[in-house]
């Protein structure tokens, strides 16, 4: 027996799901172009919103697709159902459209196509509603639900076929393809239980919807409030079309709205996703960053610097011990060593300090930036109305925006003077820190660049101002 | 002279303890937190406390919550608070805190022997002592108009040397001048830079900080 190699489900799945990116596009365009050619003969109410359904469904289906090309997310799945609804309900149009053109060759076959399938294709419609905005429905007793809806569908959809029984209704100008005996008497049935079935299927679909938004999530509830609000609206707009001005081409025409509203709703909601993995991301950066410089410190002070501190103490009882001895070469050898010492732990000291600052740490913000005001070779001067202490990430951020804005104006302006101002706004710290120098900080540079993780992170905003006239750093970090 | 030890690392308590029996203390004990240091005192309070800023928890003054305990239980304690690394929001805060008899450096001071000898001896008689790094770092620091400009040299020199707590006559036996001079130095410094002259020492730490901070 010939071995067949199997495509890894996962892969085959991912193929098929960039074909559905490609062609969501094009998909969409020729719902477009078929509901257009299905205007070319007229407008006829009973089947206006068929067309506005398609052609909006679609081009939403596709903006989703496109905006949610990841197979797994729930906009992919929700977009494709969108598409496809799109694409039945242009296609149901534009067949039905024929049958307004008795001319049309084959025009009863065609009509007939755009008969039949309304109940299947309102179940679709259905579904995609129900799946909003998950792409999924909500549990297994709703997939029940759908389930034997499609079932009432399909024998609707069957006696549609085999007789005439929505002919009446949709008022069209042919006649019914088949002449199957005994459609007088299954009109009435026909009637009656689709009636009941359609509102049925309307009830089942507005209370998922509710059921929903009674158990969705923060993000999940922001979008149904689109879809729900454009729904409550286009209802008011068909109550107003009908009684003040006594048709229902204004309700029908503001059908389209509800498709964009959820376009919208998922479309912003990408956005917000995007926004929080990128952030989240950043603080994942900047936060392993800091946890390892503060190991550093921490691993300096307890390890090479204790032991300095140490060596130091042995030294100086050297010292003491060769002055004992009268030895002077001895003495001021050893006293020599000493003041090496001295020299290296002052230098590790301002080192392990650069790497991070532990007053930042014990005594907060304004301390620290203090401290940078004492060692910068430019006159700072620091104003602040901030409270005692801020949540680290802040503390942090602001000691760093700071920290590279007075290294630059001493590097690279040439600045006398510098002022750091802190003080608190509306839901943040404002960082301010301006120099007289000769401007020109490049906001490419590492030091800036850097910063601008850190922002990210705290989803705080960055301003470099940079002239002749000075630099100036501005820095808002929100907290409450 | 009978001091304690207190600091949670090892190495340094028991290299610190050697040095000040070296240099003729006689070190009562030693401990490696602030309950610890407190039942020192209680036991047998010493001439000084010599205690590392930063111990557990790790908040970075419960070195100077010890030292408030022990002023406010047992006054005549003398406090030295030792630090790696000396910073002047500290050294202030000790001087607001405390009115004398407290010393703040750091702890490579101790490589010195006779000089750290001496600063003990100092705070146990109720002066002050801050470390010169610090004061260095303070006076080195860039002032717009830099009113330290006015100062000259040897005004610079006593002002460093006031700034680490050394009285007048302290400061005449380290320049070689006379009290008398010492004196006409400090008054013109005073005047020079707007402070109200105090001859309290402690408090002119505190001023001479204050104003190299602002």
């Amino acid at each position: 027996m010939r071995q067949r190699q199997r495509t890894p489900a996962k892969a085959w799945n991912h193929r098929a799901m960039t074909l559905t990116s490609r062609l969501a596009w094009p998909t969409a365009i020729a719902v477009a172009v078929v509901v257009v050619l299905g205007f070319l003969a007229g407008v006829h109410l009973g089947n206006l919103h068929n067309g506005l359904l398609g052609v909006s469904f679609a081009f939403v289906g596709a903006l989703v697709i496109r905006h949610n090309p990841d197979p797994d997310a729930a906009g992919h799945r929700e977009g494709r159902l969108f598409l496809l609804s799109g694409v039945a309900s242009g296609l149901m149009f534009t067949c039905r459209q024929v049958g307004y053109e008795p001319g049309f060759p084959g025009a009863e076959w065609i009509a007939w196509f755009g008969v039949w399938p309304l109940p299947l294709v309102m179940v679709l419609v259905g579904l995609t509603i129900m799946s909003f905005p998950t792409g999924r429905l909500p549990g297994s007793a709703w997939r029940r639900l759908v389930i034997a809806a499609t079932a009432v569908a399909v024998v609707l959809a069957a006696m549609s076929a085999l007789w005439p029984v929505e002919y009446e209704r949709t008022a069209l100008l042919v006649g019914h393809p088949l002449a199957v005996p005994g459609s007088e008497s299954l009109q009435g049935l026909f009637t009656a239980a689709s009636n009941v079935a359609y509102f049925g299927f309307q009830l089942m679909f507005a209370v998922c919807l509710l059921a929903r938004m009674l158990v969705a999530d923060a993000a999940q509830s922001r979008q149904l409030w689109w879809f729900v609000g454009a729904g409550a609206l286009s209802v008011v707009v068909m109550a107003l079309s009908i009684t003040v001005w006594d048709t229902p081409i204004g309700g029908l025409l503001f059908i389209p709205v509800l498709p964009l509203a959820a376009g919208i709703a998922m479309v912003e909601s990408s956005y917000e996703g995007l926004v929080s993995d990128l952030r989240a991301s950043a603080r994942r950066i900047v936060t392993a960053g800091d946890d390892a410089r503060h190991r550093l410190e921490r691993d300096l002070h307890d390890g090479a610097q204790q032991r300095l501190v140490t060596l130091g103490m042995d030294l100086g009882a050297l010292v003491e011990l060769a002055a004992a001895s009268g030895n002077q070469p001895l003495t001021e050898a050893a006293a020599r060593a000493r003041v090496e010492l001295m020299e290296a732990t002052a230098e590790l000291r301002e080192l392990a300090q650069g790497i991070h600052p532990t007053i930042l740490t014990d005594q907060g913000l304004v301390p620290a930036v203090e401290r940078l005001a004492d060692k910068s070779p430019i006159a700072v001067a620091v104003r602040t109305q901030l409270p005692d202490r801020l949540p680290p990430d802040v503390e942090e951020a602001a000691y760093y925006v700071v920290a590279e804005a007075l290294t630059n104006a001493a590097k690279h302006s040439g600045a006398t003077a510098v002022g750091v101002d802190l003080t608190r706004t509306d839901g943040g710290v404002a960082v301010r820190v301006a120099d007289d120098g000769r401007g020109g900080a490049d906001s490419s540079g590492q030091g800036l660049v850097g910063l601008a993780d850190r922002m990210l992170m705290l989803g705080g905003t960055f301003l470099v101002d940079t002239g002749p006239s000075g630099t100036t750093v501005k820095a808002v970090l929100p907290c409450e | 002279m009978r001091v304690i030890v207190v600091d949670d690392a090892l190495l340094f308590r028991e290299g610190l303890t050697r040095v000040l029996a070296s240099m003729g203390f006689e070190v009562l004990g030693v401990a490696d937190d602030v309950p610890g240091s407190l039942r020192l005192v209680e036991r047998d309070p010493p001439d000084v406390a010599i205690l590392d800023l930063r111990m557990p928890p790790g908040h970075g003054t419960e070195g100077i919550e010890a030292a408030q305990q022990i002023r406010s239980r047992w006054p005549s304690v003398g406090l030295l608070l030792l630090s790696q690394y000396v910073e002047a929001h500290y050294a202030l805060q000790l001087m607001t805190d405390f009115e004398g008899g407290v010393g703040y450096l750091l702890k490579d001071r101790v490589s010195d022997l006779e000089a750290f000898a001496l600063d003990v001896r100092r705070v146990a008689t109720g002066s002050t002592v801050i470390d010169p790094e610090l004061v260095a770092n303070l006076v080195a620091r860039r002032r717009e108009g830099d009113p330290l400009e006015s100062l000259t040299d040897r005004e610079r020199d006593v002002l460093s040397l006031m700034a680490r707590g050394r009285s007048n006559a302290a400061l005449a036996d380290a320049l070689h001048l006379s009290p008398k001079t010492i004196e006409s130095y400090v008054g013109s410094i005073f005047t020079k830079l707007g402070l109200a002259p105090d001859t309290r020492e402690h408090r002119r730490v505190l001023a001479v900080l204050t104003f190299l901070r602002a």
